[in-house]
């Protein structure tokens, strides 16, 4: 594996957007489009993760399926570093596009469904690696995935078993090991531990975050739980609505909160540390349907802050505060000087 | 803060689970989910029931209902229950499942919210009409039209918008939260003592649960009932409980007060599981630390202790032996591991 330079840009998103057809009536008639996915852009380099979070509906797993064309996006492009150029995996097509998927690999949140049952781990991880031609043999095939399973710690010695042998951890791990198998630059994982208990979590972030380091993987980190996402990632986008409303170095945005979406959600996470209780902000209503989305900012019927502007115009996102932080909220700076200093985590 | 009764007079605990035995009879031989646990639910306060998969924490939940699904059945064990600050109390295990006492403390004395709300709320009869039958059943003689005025109370009081609206909406034109709160609205509708609440919010979003847990709390205040929260998130116990049960595989590791669990806990499993769990005073991208190893299946169960097989105190020859005794080492704070205590658990049952 070749590790070029950790600065370097991995992909780049300008104006994703995805529309999916509202239809009705017998003969499927397009009466609308529901905006799935609108208009988001980010830059993610080597060996970094982007960690996004949002409720059920905000659109982010539709947006990771756009990324990686497991749906066609609407518009606006997906430029991911393959070889030595930028190729656009909104516009590849065949052979083309399967080559960029040899570098860009999905994780889901279930192993089980993401597993055939009826083929053996060394079967499931050789088969990318037969067919992307990475080795030239079945026998170098199994040899490549039995180093594989090492890798992720798994035993090499289980390459025979089935997938129902193995513990839902274990699972991930497979999984993780054939998302390796063909060398990726950028993995996209959505909710990759959210299925599993407690103890075995850390395990699989731990192996992760490992292999990050030692491959210079670059992460989407999908997830609703805001515990999780800080600590795997570099920089975080909260989603609403299939939009970005804030964006930033994950340090910076978890110290200095800024759309009020942002407030709520990290005022509602349940932290196992005592003596500092949660005192949730609690939010009116919930997400929208994003057929019938709000005029003006999406969060406005629900927001503490609204004022009769934010139902005219939709905020874009603007940098406010430390460098790449960004916010969609006409109000975020007036919110920020009445705020008291953002006490630090003791 | 723990809460203190606010009667003296009363009996201090609601419910005492003694010695509960839960086994299920599989083609694979007798497995057995809950062996010999004993925890007390004290009145006026929040327990919360902490485990992994297959620790046997709803099943326990659902062993006090009567409600386990076969082949599950309590085989040992007295659930005892001190209906209305008697002090002669109603041994639940022994009583008939369809019997008349147990439907009579079911929904009404004693209630569960569960994760997924369509699982107890009716998709073909109102939510208003869902909460009138629950008042009429379990309150004699109130008439339909005042029923209704109350089950439009309730919904206001678990904060659904538009109450005199919804009670006539069915539970599929509700949105999840909402269907939540009317989930809720129906289990507390009979004023019960206890509410216990099965993993409530573990499908919803985060701002959800924020505002369930706050409505359950702002409940539990105005009403006085006691909640038994059974979840595997440490951090909702954290907010939300004042005492603490900590199970694995069936047994309970640890047991006190909140303080006393996440302060100054005892057990290897405990300290563990608070290790692993990333909070927000971590230092980002930095390990977790971590427990080798999966949680066993509950057929195949270790010998001993059941954490033993991936705990980083194991003691060869002992641990992988003898169960240790769940025993006290100050007031309230139970611990079962051999680093605390040579009493091994008696062995009972043998001929």
């Amino acid at each position: 594996m070749t590790a070029p330079s950790a600065t370097g840009e991995v992909l780049k998103v300008r104006g994703l957007k995805k529309y999916f057809p509202l239809q009705r009536g017998v003969f499927k008639r397009t009466v609308g489009w529901i905006p799935a996915v609108d208009g988001v852009s980010f830059t993610l380099h080597e060996g970094e993760t982007l960690g996004v979070v949002g409720e059920s509906g905000c659109g982010k797993t539709t947006m990771i399926k756009s990324i990686i064309r497991a749906t066609d996006p609407t518009s606006g492009s997906v430029l991911f570093k393959h070889d030595d150029g930028f190729v656009d995996m909104a516009r590849l097509q065949g052979d083309e596009l399967k080559r960029a998927w040899e570098r860009m690999r999905m994780i889901f949140q279930d192993p089980n469904s993401s597993l055939n049952p009826r083929m053996t781990v060394g079967d499931i991880i050789a088969e990318p690696i037969i067919m992307h031609g990475i080795r030239k043999s079945r026998r170098m095939a199994h040899e490549m995935a039995r180093e594989l399973m090492t890798k992720v710690g798994l035993n090499a010695l289980h390459i025979r078993h089935y997938p129902h042998a193995f513990s839902g951890g274990q699972r991930q791990r497979i999984v993780i090991a054939r998302a390796l198998a063909s060398s990726p630059r950028l993995l996209l994982a959505d909710e990759p531990t959210s299925a599993l208990d407690v103890s075995v979590q850390s395990q699989i972030l731990n192996l992760l975050m490992t292999l990050q380091k030692e491959m210079q993987l670059a992460f989407i980190y999908v997830s609703h739980d805001l515990r999780v996402v800080r600590l795997v990632s570099d920089s975080l986008a909260v989603m609403y609505l299939g939009k970005f409303v804030e964006s930033g170095r994950t340090g910076d945005v978890y110290e200095d909160v800024l759309h009020p979406y942002t407030q709520a959600l990290m005022s509602a996470i349940p932290d196992p540390d005592i003596g500092n209780p949660m005192q949730p902000i609690l939010l009116q209503g919930e997400i929208p349907d994003p057929s019938a989305r709000p005029a003006g900012c999406p969060f406005h019927p629900r927001c503490a802050y609204a004022v009769d502007s934010c139902q005219a115009h939709e905020p874009r996102l603007e940098a406010l505060g430390a460098k790449d932080h960004q916010v969609a909220c006409t109000l975020a700076e007036e919110i920020r000087v009445q705020r008291p200093a953002p006490d630090k985590a003791d | 803060m723990r809460k203190q009764p606010s009667r003296p007079d009363v009996t201090r605990n609601l419910l005492e689970i003694d010695r509960l035995k839960i086994e299920f009879a599989t083609e694979r031989g007798i497995v057995k989910a809950v062996d010999g646990i004993s925890f007390s639910v004290r009145r006026e306060t929040t327990i919360g029931l902490v485990g992994e998969s297959g620790c046997g924490k709803s099943v326990t939940a659902h062993s006090i209902l009567q409600i386990l699904t076969p082949p599950g059945r309590i085989v040992d064990g007295r659930i005892l229950y001190y209906k209305n600050d008697r002090p002669d109390p109603v041994d639940l295990a022994r009583l008939d499942p369809k019997g008349r006492e147990m439907r009579a403390i079911r929904g009404s004395a004693i209630s569960i919210i569960f994760q997924e709300p369509m699982t107890c709320l009716s998709p073909v009869h109102t939510i208003g009409n869902q909460i009138v039958e629950s008042l009429r059943v379990h309150e004699r003689g109130i008439s339909r039209s005042a029923a209704r005025d109350r089950a439009v109370e309730l919904l206001r009081m678990v904060g659904m918008p538009a109450p005199e609206r919804r009670i006539d909406a069915h539970s599929f034109e509700l949105s999840g939260g909402m269907r939540q709160r009317a989930m809720i609205a129906v289990a507390i509708s009979a004023g019960p003592e206890l509410l216990i609440a099965d993993e409530p919010t573990t499908a919803v979003d985060v701002t959800i649960q924020a505002k369930v847990l706050a409505l359950l709390k702002q409940l539990q205040r105005e009403t006085s009932m006691s909640v038994l929260f059974i979840t595997h998130d440490l951090g909702i116990i954290a907010d939300m409980s004042d005492d603490v049960v900590v199970m694995y595989l069936g047994k309970i590791l640890e047991a006190g007060t909140l303080e006393q669990i996440f302060r100054a806990p005892l057990h290897p499993y405990t300290r563990a599981l608070l290790g692993c769990v990333p909070r927000l005073s971590h230092v980002p991208k930095e390990l977790l630390s971590v427990i080798p190893g999966a949680v066993p299946d509950p057929s195949a169960r270790p010998p001993g202790c059941p954490f033993s097989s991936r705990c980083d105190s194991f003691m060869a020859g002992v641990c992988d032996r003898h169960m240790p005794a769940l025993v006290e080492i100050e007031a309230d704070h139970r611990v079962a591991c051999f680093l605390h205590s040579d009493q091994v658990e008696a062995p009972e049952g043998r001929a």
